[in-house]
């Protein structure tokens, strides 16, 4: 099927696609901190709560980075 | 019959009662595990630099559990074997001369990206489910913390004086080998029992648990 005449191109369907899941992820990532620190309120283990808590903002950040990747370079 | 009158100094006594036997469980001493008292230990007795919100002023922890490190054996496989995947793809002839050569460089970058940070994702996630699946054993109550996939958490709690029964089962080669086992705590409170899945030496909880029971008469 020929779609030329759309002039549409397949690869800006798939940055959609692309940004959508990683907005996706980054929601995902917000609620694994939110629940870390949660459980970080409810159980304190002396030292290793706080390094939890400190890889879910690094989990976090990352998800933001590559959507702006994804956004920059796509 | 009930006693309807109950003189003065007799009342005082009952009254005393309950405060005796907190300060007696309080006395209970086990030896400390000191080789084991850090924050990824699985069983350990009178824990150092463990502490739970609600926790009283003179409530000490006896017992820290949590499951046994082998049970994160399957996650530690998968994400090594996810890690590894990429890489192995880049091998495949096929696969490089058709797949990944019509698709966009950048494309590629930013999916090999979200690929290992699902990766990342899926490792922390199980880490932290095993991490915050705790429970523990105070001189007042049993707090068991059950926390799945980040988006349940449940803290149940009960009063020593409410624990019926425990019992432990140790079914399996892996159990027998890495001494783990499920300990179950019968309680007569709201939630009737209290499961504590693939902790290690289950033996020696249930035996710390019954020592408890034996000092708060029901």
């Amino acid at each position: 099927m020929n779609i030329d005449f759309l002039n549409f191109d397949i690869f800006f369907l798939f940055k959609i696609g692309i940004l959508a899941v990683i907005a996706g992820y980054i929601i995902f990532s917000l609620i694994v901190f939110n629940q870390t620190r949660v459980m970080e309120k409810i159980i304190k283990v002396s030292g290793a709560s706080r390094v939890l808590e400190i890889v879910a903002i690094i989990n976090l950040l990352l998800g933001f980075s590559l959507f702006v990747l994804a956004l920059v370079i796509l | 019959m009930p006693d309807i009158f109950i003189p003065g100094d007799k009342k005082e006594e009952n009254k005393e009662k309950p405060q005796e036997f907190e300060a007696a469980s309080s006395d209970l001493k086990f030896p400390e595990d000191e080789k084991h008292s850090h924050s990824l230990s699985s069983f350990c007795r009178n824990p150092k630099g463990f502490s739970f919100r609600d926790q009283d002023e003179d409530e000490k922890i006896l017992l820290f559990l949590r499951k046994h490190f082998i049970t994160n054996f399957t996650w530690i496989f998968i994400t090594i074997i996810l890690i590894t995947i990429p890489p192995f793809l880049l091998f495949i002839p096929f696969l490089r001369e058709t797949f990944l050569s019509s698709v966009p460089f950048n494309f590629l970058v930013v999916s090999v990206i979200f690929y290992y940070l699902i990766v990342f994702s899926f490792a922390f996630v199980s880490f932290a489910t095993w991490f915050y699946n705790i429970s523990i054993v105070t001189n007042k109550r049993i707090v068991d913390v059950d926390f799945s996939d980040l988006i349940y958490h449940d803290v149940a709690v009960t009063k020593l004086r409410l624990v019926e029964d425990t019992n432990y089962t140790k079914i399996g080669f892996l159990h027998s080998l890495f001494n783990y086992g499920n300990v179950f705590v019968q309680t007569a409170g709201e939630q009737a029992h209290f499961d504590f899945l693939a902790i290690p030496k289950p033996e020696d909880a249930v035996n710390i648990i019954e020592d408890l029971i034996g000092i708060h008469p029901k």
